[in-house]
């Protein structure tokens, strides 16, 4: 046997494993494996759940960026910190329209239009072994509105006043929220955990900045925090206290693996039980494989921003919607897994109006680009390096507007430098983000006049009339009517180039049973076990 | 001598508040601070900002900063990390350890592999397929050897180790074994080119006490190779360590930087800096020792 020889089969073995290996994974399967689509509808709820001992580990494409449930404000810390905390109300998902329903609240009443009384539920503890109070309640609600970017959004008017004038505790788990003006989305927003409830000496501790040690991470959810090793892992235990239903599972790892062919090989080969931020051109391959793969609807728009400063005509920004294909860019760069924008609220929200779509019209952008003496201008198009889809994103984008003759540069940019032009500085022209609300009302107040989310620097009196107006509007009818006008003026005025609500996708192990996905990419763990 | 040591201390110091200046800066003139991090999309009202600047010294001069900083490193208190509130100095050193770990566990299995590989080529004549084989090993940047390794496990079905030491030491040594090897032979073959080995030749020793001799000669070469691999591994294999999520110092920087955690950055470039200045020292002073010739000069 000479030597030759022997080096041949070696490399033939690399080749054909080296082969095996990109054919299974890089490319795309043909169509002809069959779908079957788990919803997350059809949950079998389980009287109680089978206690088990058992270790969930979850692959998550991004770390956390605080350990303080008010500073939150990727997807990656809700994830996290949403099993530590809970919120007064809690927002569920039927598989196609979002909830709000009391979670530490036992029972509310409107008193006036301006006082609402609420009762919290009996025996609930945090972690610390205390039990959840009225005075909890405030700290926590106080210290959101002062602290949390989102709280604040979520709680403070037009003028940038908070809606809550005061929180008068009548006993240990009666409240009243005493409001400066009647505020109709109120249980909508304190749903949202950036509202979320800690203990009072927690809050008053961490008054003037973020928490900023893991032995104060205490809430009154399910899990507690064991352990947080930045850009690696976020370990979390049961909470046997806890005053709902426990979760069957007892630790919960998160696993940050931000290299998409790391989650995948992660769930092929079983190190975790759960992937989230599942590619959709790996979706066939992961089912060839046995894996099940949940898609829910996601409340994330895709947009690309138009800085209405310095293109404040209105007839450009309609022509640059009109310029995009939004049904190829779906099929194309998302394998179908999103839905063209058809308002400017993900279709999960109650009352999130279907408007008349801006049709792929070239012919119609160029007129009226051409009618705006705005022919042959240059934009730049700013683009954060995080998310390798919105760079492609903006190739496809480049493409369209070159042929309605607008010529698009496109700057990349590292994350915290993107925040900081674009809702900081105000530099931009056009910039891609997709923000994901919570709630009907708080995706349109992005788009008040000087609102923090408002990055393009849209200001239309009417806007900020009409949401000031259904903030007061009681009767149902002629609020939802409300909401419809003023989705249908922001959709016109285009502020930004509409362009799909990303799906939700995630992958599982056929041996966890009962998981639930929320449309914000939250996964729920209530009734999951291992089967 | 005493004075040699004392010169490449005073380096030492040098480098370290040199890096650290101009880490700082860099991250300082970079746009976005911690405040824009933790907001996000949003932002916090006016008085909130303030505190919040006033705390992280965020309103004093970039200089002013940098020397209170300095202050610090010095006097032993590293601050706090903005974000998860852990000591600066517990953090670094924890991550510190686990890197340092893999430099070394890395230099070990790639230097071992290196010499039974080169023995085996030069003594024992299968020449060719490693030399082919160590063409596949640079052909591909360590990362890409870490995706390969994954994917082969992810098909076997077998669980990947996620965050322990084994896969990053795995994808480091494949991906470096094969420049060292090249390296190590090449200076063996000169080594066997050398008239003292053609002496010993002559006197009769046997191929195998050889290769020892001439491993000897070419040891000086190779360390300073090999410790200059073992200072980028220690200040961060930053791929291999995402990949594997393996909290290493390279990860660390990546995080520190992309979340503008300033403590932690200035920790991180006093701690690399002050290790790979050290570590120059070390390798001289190595090289001293198993070189007479050098040895003899000083």
């Amino acid at each position: 046997m000479n030597r030759k020889f022997l080096y041949l089969v070696i490399l033939i073995i690399i080749a054909v494993l080296a082969s095996y290996v990109s054919e299974s994974f890089l490319t795309r399967r043909g169509a002809s494996i069959t779908i079957t689509v788990p919803t997350t509808s059809t949950t079998v709820y389980l009287l109680s759940n089978p206690m088990q001992n058992a270790t969930l580990r979850i692959a998550l494409s991004t770390d956390i960026s605080t350990i303080d449930i008010h500073y939150a404000t990727g997807v990656a810390d809700f994830e996290v910190l949403g099993n530590v905390y809970e919120s007064l109300f809690r927002i569920t998902y039927n598989g196609s329209k979002l909830a709000y329903i009391p979670w530490l609240v036992k029972e509310f009443k409107q008193l006036n239009d301006t006082a609402w009384l609420f009762v919290l539920r009996n025996g609930i503890m945090f972690q610390n072994g205390e039990r959840l109070t009225a005075y909890d309640v405030k700290a926590s609600l106080e210290r959101s509105m002062r602290l949390s970017g989102i709280g604040k959004q979520l709680l403070t008017d037009a003028k940038g006043r908070p809606i809550i004038s005061d929180i008068v505790i009548i006993n240990d788990t009666a409240f009243i929220i005493m409001l400066r003006e009647p505020f109709t989305p109120l249980i909508e927003h304190l749903a949202h955990l950036s509202t979320a409830i800690m203990p009072r000496d927690v809050a008053l501790k961490y008054w003037n900045g973020p928490i900023n040690s893991t032995q104060d991470v205490i809430g009154t959810g399910p899990f507690m925090l064991e352990s947080y090793e930045k850009g690696s892992r976020a370990v979390l235990k049961r909470f046997d206290g806890y005053w709902g239903r426990k979760p069957a599972i007892q630790n919960l790892v998160y696993l940050i693996l931000p290299d998409a062919n790391a989650r995948i090989s992660a769930i092929l080969s079983g190190s975790v039980d759960i992937a989230t931020g599942v590619s959709p051109d790996m979706v066939n391959t992961l089912r060839a494989q046995g894996i099940e793969v949940y898609r829910v609807t996601g409340v994330r728009l895709v947009l690309v921003a138009i800085n209405c400063l310095r293109i404040p005509d209105v007839r450009v920004r309609q022509a640059l919607n009109y310029a995009i294909n939004r049904s190829a860019i779906v099929k194309e760069l998302m394998d179908g897994y999103a839905q063209v924008a058809m308002g400017i609220a993900s279709p999960v929200f109650p009352d999130a109006a279907v408007l008349e779509p801006y049709n792929y019209n070239v012919s119609k952008a160029r007129e009226l680009i051409e009618e705006a003496g705005f022919a042959g201008k240059k934009l730049t198009l700013l683009v954060s390096t995080r998310s390798p889809k919105d760079v492609q994103l903006a190739q496809v984008v480049q493409q369209y507007l070159k042929a309605v003759g607008v010529d698009v540069e496109i700057v990349q940019m590292e994350h915290t430098a993107f925040l900081k032009r674009v809702f900081i500085d105000h530099d931009f022209d056009l910039a891609i983000y997709g923000p994901s609300p919570s709630s009907l009302y708080y995706a349109l107040t992005y788009w008040r006049t000087n609102a923090s989310l408002n990055g393009p620097q849209y200001s239309n009196p009417e806007v900020d009339v009409l949401l000031d107006r259904i903030a007061r509007e009681v009767n149902e009818s002629k609020r939802l009517e409300l909401y419809r006008d003023v989705q249908e003026v922001i959709w016109r005025d285009a502020p930004a180039m509409w362009l799909y609500f990303e799906d939700v996708v995630v992958a599982a192990r056929p041996s966890v049973k009962g998981l639930q996905i929320l449309p914000f990419q939250k996964l729920v763990l209530d009734s999951m076990y291992i089967g | 001598m005493w004075l040699h040591i004392l010169k490449k201390l005073f380096y030492v110091l040098l480098v370290v508040l040199t890096t650290t200046a101009v880490l700082y800066s860099v991250a300082r003139l970079f746009p976005g601070d911690p405040i824009t991090v933790l907001y996000g999309e949003t932002t916090p009202s006016p008085d909130i900002r303030k505190l919040l600047e006033a705390r992280l010294w965020l309103d004093k001069p970039i200089y002013a900063q940098l020397l209170l900083y300095w202050k610090r490193l010095f006097t032993g208190d590293w601050g706090v990390s903005i974000f998860s509130g852990e000591p600066v100095l517990t953090l670094i050193l924890r991550r510190y350890i686990n890197s340092l770990a893999l430099a070394l566990a890395t230099t070990i299995t790639t230097t071992a592999l290196c010499v039974l590989l080169v023995y085996l080529s030069t003594v024992k004549g299968y020449d060719k397929i490693f030399t082919q084989l160590a063409t596949v090993s640079t052909s591909m940047p360590a990362v890409l050897w870490g995706i390969v390794l994954m994917l082969v496990l992810a098909l076997l079905k077998m669980p990947i180790p996620f965050g322990s030491i084994v896969m990053p030491l795995a994808t480091l040594t494949i991906a470096g074994v094969g420049i060292f090897y090249t390296i190590l032979k090449n200076l063996i073959e000169k080594a066997f080119s050398e008239p003292f080995i053609e002496m010993y030749r002559a006197v009769g020793m046997s191929r195998a006490r050889l290769f020892i001799r001439a491993l000897h000669y070419a040891m000086p070469v190779y360390v300073t190779a090999v410790l200059y691999r073992l200072g980028l591994i220690v200040a961060g294999a930053i791929a291999t360590e995402t990949l594997f999520s393996y909290p290493g110092m390279g990860k660390l920087l990546v995080d520190a930087f992309s979340s503008r955690d300033y403590p932690v950055l200035l920790g991180w470039s006093a701690m690399i800096s002050s290790t790979l200045a050290l570590l120059n020292i070390f390798g001289d002073l190595l090289h001293m020792y198993i070189d007479p010739r050098i040895r003899e000069e000083k």
